[in-house]
């Protein structure tokens, strides 16, 4: 089953540190915008490549390991960590104007963990609702349902 | 016409390029693989091992290096060879204490003696026909207090206080006497009023039977403190508290705490009857073993398996104990 262009590239037989080189600042991103800090961002990445790296010959598909175990761990420290949401002046932004946060970011912030996830997955990372599904561990009905909730928790919030 | 949608793609994709990402950790050149971030918990245990282990040896050598902790510093003790000169040296005692004939003079006497030198009799008014006893210096060391017993010698019947300033040189003053109307004494105890000095000097404290007495010697008032069957008095150093060793309000022949009171201008009884409290301790431990016994009841007939079933319960009662077995 092809989970993703992305994960076809690189096929199980990739070995890890060329996946981890070419997957760094991805999952390091990915796991930024879910948490929306980046130290935790940093710090998750690293935790779940540290597990894959012991774990690599039993993963068949790393992509899909990668975004699941993501998800989990940024559920995890959202969870032990609820004072996330106080932490956006830790993003650290390059200074340029057209790239700062603006209400939509703080507003996706805002949202709970599942339905942010689901935004960043889809918009972000560009994954259809069954990769979504399958990082999150839930149906593709949920996926939809969580889509939906977001959307409009963040129509509300900006004013659409 | 951009959409929620475009904007959230567009704003994410912003804030993720926006990001400084940082450099990726090394891989483990022997394994492969990579560490967590926090580093293993050996390493942290390790080090935690290896600061102990540190701060053991260096207090070792410390302990090593350093000279054994100099002795304790004697304090100075005043000079005792020379008396004191608040009496100038006299001891005062009563023929019933020493081996001096009381018959001589009729009744029991006080003596005056200094290291060295013949006892002396102490001479006041009254005294060649009374029984003397118990004398007991002032803090100051200027006056002498000592009870008396009047009467004939077979039958002491009236009971004073005597305080006579005595001079350095032993000769004594004129004497203030207190009647003591009412003073009894316990069968087998000191016949004679003992006073007890006041570290003020001015109040006397004395046991008269079952109760305590607090004499003022300059007014000659006298507090009487009923059903504290002292024993044993003391005043406590430097304070007007006087601690009374009896088995106070006790009908037993248990022996009671010390109480204390506090006189003053007007004299008032600060003790409580600490037996009461003893009392109380013994109530409360039976409750508990009580209460410790039912619990346990309870939770036996819960866990053992074959227990029978449970009459029903009976309406009124709201709460059911099944006995052991």
């Amino acid at each position: 089953v092809v989970i993703s262009e992305r994960q076809a590239e690189v096929g199980p037989s990739i070995r890890f540190d060329e996946f981890y080189a070419q997957r760094w600042p991805h999952a390091f991103r990915l796991a930024a915008l879910m948490t929306h800090d980046t130290e935790a961002g940093a710090d998750i990445a690293q935790d779940v490549f540290a597990e894959m790296s012991r774990r690599w010959a039993t993963i068949e598909r790393p992509d899909a390991y990668l975004q699941r175990a993501l998800t989990n761990a940024g559920s995890n420290w959202r969870r032990s960590a609820r004072t996330a949401a106080g932490k956006l002046h830790l993003l650290v932004v390059d200074g340029d104007d057209d790239v700062r946060f603006d209400g939509l970011g703080d507003a996706v912030a805002r949202l709970p963990f599942r339905q942010r996830a689901v935004v960043v997955l889809r918009y972000y990372a560009d994954l259809s609702e069954a990769e979504i599904a399958l990082a999150l561990d839930c149906r593709a009905g949920t996926v939809k349902s969580l889509s939906s909730r977001a959307l409009a928790a963040l129509s509300k919030e900006i004013g659409r | 016409m951009r959409t929620l949608e475009d904007d959230l793609r567009a704003a994410l994709r912003a804030q993720a390029q926006a990001l400084h990402v940082p450099e990726r950790p090394a891989l483990d050149r022997d394994t492969d693989e990579l560490g967590h971030r926090r580093g293993p918990r050996w390493l942290a245990a390790a080090a935690c091992l290896a600061l102990i282990a540190a701060g053991v040896v260096l207090l070792a050598q410390r302990r090593a290096g350093d000279p054994q902790p100099a002795p304790p510093v004697a304090p100075v003790v005043p000079d005792t060879t020379t008396p004191a000169p608040v009496t100038n040296g006299w001891v005062a005692f009563d023929s019933d204490q020493s081996a001096l004939d009381s018959d001589q003079s009729g009744g029991g006497d006080i003596y005056l003696v200094r290291p060295g030198q013949v006892a002396r009799r102490l001479e006041v008014a009254g005294s060649d026909t009374a029984d003397d006893a118990c004398p007991a210096w002032s803090p100051d060391g200027t006056r002498l207090l000592f009870g008396r017993l009047t009467g004939s010698q077979d039958n002491f019947s009236d009971a004073e206080l005597v305080i006579v300033p005595v001079g350095l040189d032993g000769t004594a003053g004129a004497p203030t006497v207190i009647a003591l109307d009412g003073f009894d004494d316990l069968d087998g105890f000191e016949p004679h009023p003992c006073g007890v000095w006041a570290p003020d000097g001015r109040w006397v404290a004395l046991g008269a039977g079952g109760e305590v007495w607090v004499v003022d010697t300059q007014t000659g008032a006298i507090r009487r403190l009923p059903d504290l069957r002292p024993l044993d008095l003391e005043w406590r150093p430097g304070t007007d508290q006087l601690a009374i060793a009896g088995d106070m309000g006790a009908t037993d022949d248990r022996g009671a705490p010390p109480t204390r009171l506090r006189p003053g201008s007007t004299p008032h009884v600060v003790a409580r009857r600490l037996d009461i409290g003893v009392h109380e301790r013994r109530k409360r431990p039976g409750r508990a073993v009580a209460r410790r016994r039912r619990r346990r009841q309870r939770t036996i007939a819960r866990r053992r398996p074959q227990q029978p079933p449970r009459p029903p319960r009976d309406p009124r009662h709201r709460s059911r104990v099944v006995p052991d077995r």
